[in-house]
């Protein structure tokens, strides 16, 4: 038996496995860009006194 | 849901009940990064092991052959799509009743990973059907109800942000998570009350599994790993939801004392 070739259905179970790893890694990915994201936002928001500008405060958060 | 995000430790009240006890979003957060660590290592702990017996311990099938081994990637996620459904359902339930922010931000968090889940099993579905069925795609009661959990996924998510109020999305979206709750059952037992071209289940039967250890291991170290790859993500996503509503209060607050009229110079 061919590792790859498994059969001749190698195309099928390796396309199966290999969307696993992209979806899942993918999903994985995108939480921890929305976690860094959001602490990033959350600690310009907090760091910065009640008194300052607005909009000084949500651009700082977008970068 | 402003005060609690802000100052999550005045809404305690003294002596609450001890279920209520997490539903604090700080104590909440607390209990899910403590776990963190723990799901993130059984996750890949199991995921190694899990793909070392399905790819080189386990046999081929003496029906599928080496088809079989997508049984160990598909299965686990199905599993998982319902398991993330039921989670959804049961939180947006305790969302509409109770008014948790905690009960809410958990569905939040959980769609995501539900519809990735639910994606991965009708996909990976279609790629055993077509050597095996030879079709990638047929509408069969067990294909068609969960091709809606997916549906059903992406309209939850949807539709929480379709409002600019966002309690008024959250309770949408929570009732229709709710409502879709119904097609849990369906999806279970369509295939013993359908004749339809997928197979009745093999592993959670009232006799036991009627798979051979060979294939039974690979398929539940996968399963863990799929469950404590859910655990590992949902405690990052439900710290971004915190996050989010945080933000969204301090910016409230801060837009309605520059709105005040003699603080604008």
């Amino acid at each position: 038996m061919n590792f790859i070739d498994l059969d001749g259905y190698g195309f099928f179970i390796w396309s199966a496995y290999g969307l696993t790893a992209f979806v899942l890694i993918g999903i994985a990915a995108q939480s921890f860009r929305f976690q860094a994201r959001t602490d990033a936002e959350l600690a310009a928001l907090q760091v910065s006194p009640e008194t300052t500008n607005v909009e000084s405060a949500s651009n700082e958060a977008k970068e | 849901m402003l005060s609690q995000a802000i100052k999550p430790h005045a809404m305690q009240e003294k002596g609450s009940a001890k279920m209520h006890r997490f539903a604090n979003p700080t104590r909440f957060l607390g209990l899910i990064s403590a776990i963190k660590p723990w799901a993130t290592g059984l996750c890949l702990l199991t995921f190694a092991a899990g793909l070392y017996f399905a790819l080189f311990e386990s046999p081929p099938d003496y029906q599928q052959s080496e088809t079989v081994r997508i049984m160990y990637v598909h299965v686990p996620a199905a599993w998982m799509a319902m398991f993330c459904y039921s989670a959804l359902a049961v939180a947006s339930a305790s969302a509409l009743i109770w008014r948790h922010l905690v009960a809410n931000i958990v569905a939040r968090a959980t769609a995501p990973i539900g519809a990735a889940f639910t994606l991965l099993a009708l996909a990976t579905g279609s790629l055993w059907g077509k050597p095996m069925w030879g079709t990638w795609w047929v509408w069969d009661a067990r294909l068609t109800s969960v091709l809606i959990l997916f549906f059903l996924y992406l309209g939850y998510i949807v539709l929480h942000d379709a409002f600019d109020d966002t309690s008024r999305g959250a309770r949408a979206a929570s009732i229709l998570a709710v409502v879709g709750a119904i097609n849990v059952p369906i999806i279970k037992f369509s295939v013993d009350w359908w004749n339809t071209l997928h197979q009745p289940a093999s592993v959670v039967k009232l006799d036991g599994p009627a798979i051979h250890m060979s294939m039974l291991t690979p398929l539940l170290l996968m399963a863990i790993a799929y469950t404590a790859f859910y655990i590992w993500i949902l405690a990052i996503r439900v710290r971004a939801e915190i996050n989010t509503s945080k933000i969204r209060a301090l910016q409230i607050r801060r837009v309605a004392i520059s709105d005040v009229p003699w603080n604008n110079s």
